[in-house]
């Protein structure tokens, strides 16, 4: 139950390789649930895993990375979205986080971002995860003493 | 040399000087110079209507004198009819029959003479010569001695006979008298015939003063300006004129030409007109000299009226010179205030003068015109250098590609983590040649061989990237390898045809890339089997319309159109779902 779902997005099985090889996922506290090639795929495999993190490319074929996200946001606001990209400019990442955009990895990928990024959204998610069990608690003991 | 520089540096100034200064310059050059001419044209004119109209006038004096002078010769004649005609005298001379004279007769013939000299009051003397020689004289101032012989002994005894009682006037006797004083006369000389058979009866000689004639003209000789003479056919001066005879022997006398005329000479310093008429009655010419400025006063009077017409009508119309380089430069100065605020970068057009239709107003009008269009110009170049400058910075980026250097070099590091030695130092080698030719130190143009290279390193790197996922076949032409072609030139349509023909395609994807030579032209072909394109994304690619789906196609269609001068090097077919054809052609370069 304390474990990080990852999954990775990538139309380049290298960068994928890279997002997998590149930190210890495991020993950290993720898990790699899965990988896609395609926004479509993606999707799939969110309804099958609920992944907490997803990596994604931003440019692919058929659906890109922002339109995945878009798509995410609809039904999993709570799951991070990392976009994986080269672009630079300011205005793209303002549009991205217009998008529900969490964070952004850039292209070439410094092999230590990985590491960061995971361990800053693995900390915000035990946070949240945390709130919501506290929230859960509470309610249940409002139950509890209301049954009594 | 001196007058040569003084005009050069009086052209220096006129041309230095402003519009409106040269115009009235001009129009007082031309005020001067018409006023001279027409004020010439006019003397002309004028001085020959005045000698005209002189020379009519005088014409009259002259015939009138002519009248006179015939009648009064009309007279001598008359009164030596009273002696032709007579019967006593006619008797008398009949009956001479010798030498010496009968004193009854010399009676007679005195009694005859004296009434001649008394009848006519300017008669000086009265010669009769008998067939014998007698002579018969009476004169005013006494009588002379014949000079010849004998009485048939003058020269004009022979025209007289022919002349056959007729009348005959010859100059001072024709030399036959003696002339101690030097009279000057006029003499009649006239044959008397016996009125039953004709025959000669005597001689008869009257003479007339000259001065008598003279007297005539004086009269009519305006105060002794004007100058009347007569001569007879033979240039001898039956009366004398009063000026210097040389100067008539000199310039007057071989103008007489013709039975009437006149003419004009400067005699004296002053101009005189000399007019010449023939007598009624004989063959003398009759000739008046008189000057003519006298006479042409009351025309000089009138050319003054005229010089004060030009002088006002010069000074109207200079005056009108100088409003008219006004009405020009005022506009014209008001463009050139216009024109300075051009030069400090302003294009202002100027408001035109609705009022008035003429050229200034077109000037104007074209003046608008040109400023509207050189700041469209100015515009247009303005914007033609962004796209220069956008198409520089494509090419650089192009060039440098730095997605795909990323993606490849994320590929490397994955490719080292997971250990596959082969592939990542494939894909750097690969990586290095891409770059060495795609960067090439500047340089525009490569080699066709190159340029394949570039575009086989760039499908390694892809091919290890995607897994395969598409396959290119090259068929180029070996005898196209060694020319040359401008850089990425193909490849930008290789990574099209991947990238929007492959990459969206499901499955694997298939690239042929043709190059071959054709008539002058360097031909290639990139065919794929990918998505295709639709009809309105080609038209945007070949109308130079940019679209944000790739600047790849699109600024590669504009670099070797503007590098090759070509309007439309590149060709697209394309079928959606089916494939992607894409055309270059390009001409051979030297």
């Amino acid at each position: 139950m304390d474990t990080i779902k990852v999954l990775v997005v990538d139309d380049e099985h290298l960068e994928r390789a890279l997002i997998m090889l590149g930190t210890h996922w495991t020993e950290n506290g993720f898990e790699i649930v899965g990988e896609a090639d395609s926004g479509q795929i993606a999707l799939e495999k969110i309804e099958e895993e609920k992944p907490d993190i997803v990596f994604t490319d931003i440019c692919m074929p058929f659906m890109d990375g922002l339109e995945l996200t878009e798509k995410i946001r609809e039904k999993y606001p709570h799951i991070k979205i990392v976009i994986i990209t080269g672009h630079r400019e300011f205005e793209y990442a303002q549009r991205a986080l217009r998008y529900g955009v969490t964070e952004f990895l850039l292209k070439p990928i410094k092999i230590e971002e990985i590491a960061k990024i995971a361990n800053n959204l693995k900390s915000e998610i035990l946070r949240e995860r945390e709130a919501v069990e506290e929230y859960v608690t509470l309610k249940e003991q409002v139950n509890q003493s209301r049954n009594i | 040399m001196a007058i040569k520089s003084l005009i050069n540096r009086a052209k220096n100034i006129f041309m230095r000087s402003n519009l409106r200064t040269k115009i009235n310059l001009y129009y007082l050059i031309i005020f001067i110079t018409v006023f001279f001419i027409s004020y010439g044209i006019y003397n002309m004119f004028n001085e020959r209507i005045v000698e005209k109209q002189v020379s009519i006038s005088s014409g009259q004096t002259l015939h009138a004198l002519d009248k006179n002078l015939n009648f009064m010769l009309d007279e001598v004649a008359t009164f030596s009819n009273l002696i032709f005609f007579d019967k006593e005298v006619q008797n008398a001379l009949r009956s001479v029959k010798s030498e010496g004279a009968d004193p009854n007769k010399v009676q007679l013939f005195n009694k005859y003479l004296v009434n001649m000299l008394l009848s006519g009051g300017y008669i000086s003397s009265v010669y009769l010569y008998d067939n014998y020689d007698n002579r018969y004289a009476m004169g005013k101032r006494g009588v002379h001695p014949l000079t010849i012989d004998k009485i048939e002994d003058a020269y004009w005894y022979k025209q007289a006979m022919k002349l056959d009682g007729n009348l005959l006037w010859v100059k001072n006797s024709g030399g036959v008298l003696q002339n101690e004083n030097n009279e000057n006369y006029i003499s009649l000389i006239r044959i008397i015939k016996d009125l039953k058979n004709f025959d000669k009866l005597a001689v008869l000689i009257v003479n007339v003063d000259e001065e008598k004639i003279v007297d005539q003209f004086k009269e009519i000789s305006d105060g002794g300006k004007s100058h009347f003479f007569v001569l007879n056919n033979q240039g001898q001066y039956i009366t004398h004129p009063d000026i210097d005879v040389d100067i008539v022997e000199e310039k007057i006398k071989p103008n007489l030409k013709g039975s009437e005329g006149y003419f004009v000479e400067n005699i004296n310093n002053s101009k005189m007109i000399t007019r010449y008429i023939t007598s009624q009655n004989n063959d003398w010419t009759i000739v008046g000299v008189m000057p003519l400025d006298e006479s042409s006063k009351q025309w000089k009077s009138l050319s003054y009226i005229a010089i004060v017409i030009l002088v006002l009508n010069s000074i109207f119309l200079s005056i009108g010179g100088i409003f008219i380089a006004k009405f020009i430069t005022k506009p014209l100065l008001r463009m050139q205030k216009y024109m300075k605020k051009v030069e400090q970068g302003n294009f202002e057009t100027m408001p035109v003068q609705s009022d008035r239709t003429d050229e200034i107003v077109q000037l104007q009008k074209g003046y608008n015109k040109m400023i509207g269009e050189i700041e469209t110009l100015i515009y247009r170049v303005k914007e033609e250098q962004k796209v220069i400058r956008k198409n520089e910075l494509n090419l650089l980026r192009s060039q440098v590609n730095p997605h795909f250097l990323y993606n490849t070099l994320d590929a490397i590091s994955a490719l080292s983590l997971l250990g596959d030695n082969e592939k990542a130092f494939k894909i750097t080698q690969s990586l290095g040649e891409f770059y060495r030719i795609s960067l090439s130190s500047g340089k525009e143009i490569i080699t066709v061989e190159e340029e394949i290279n570039c575009i086989k390193s760039y499908v390694t790197i892809l091919d290890i990237r995607y897994n395969n996922k598409f396959e290119v076949f090259y068929e180029i032409e070996e005898t196209i390898l060694e020319l040359k072609v401008l850089k990425l030139i193909l490849q930008p349509l290789v990574e099209n045809a991947v990238h929007h023909g492959l990459r969206n395609k499901q499955g694997n994807g298939r690239v042929e890339i043709k190059g071959y030579r054709e008539n002058s032209n360097i031909v290639f072909k990139v065919t794929d089997d990918g998505i295709g394109m639709s009809q309105k994304r080609i038209d945007e690619i070949i109308n130079f319309k940019q679209n944000k789906g790739g600047f790849g196609l699109y600024s590669s269609r504009q670099r070797i159109s503007i590098y090759y001068n070509i309007e439309n090097p590149i060709s697209i077919v394309s079928e959606e779902a089916k494939g992607t054809e894409i055309t270059i052609t390009i001409p051979i370069m030297e």
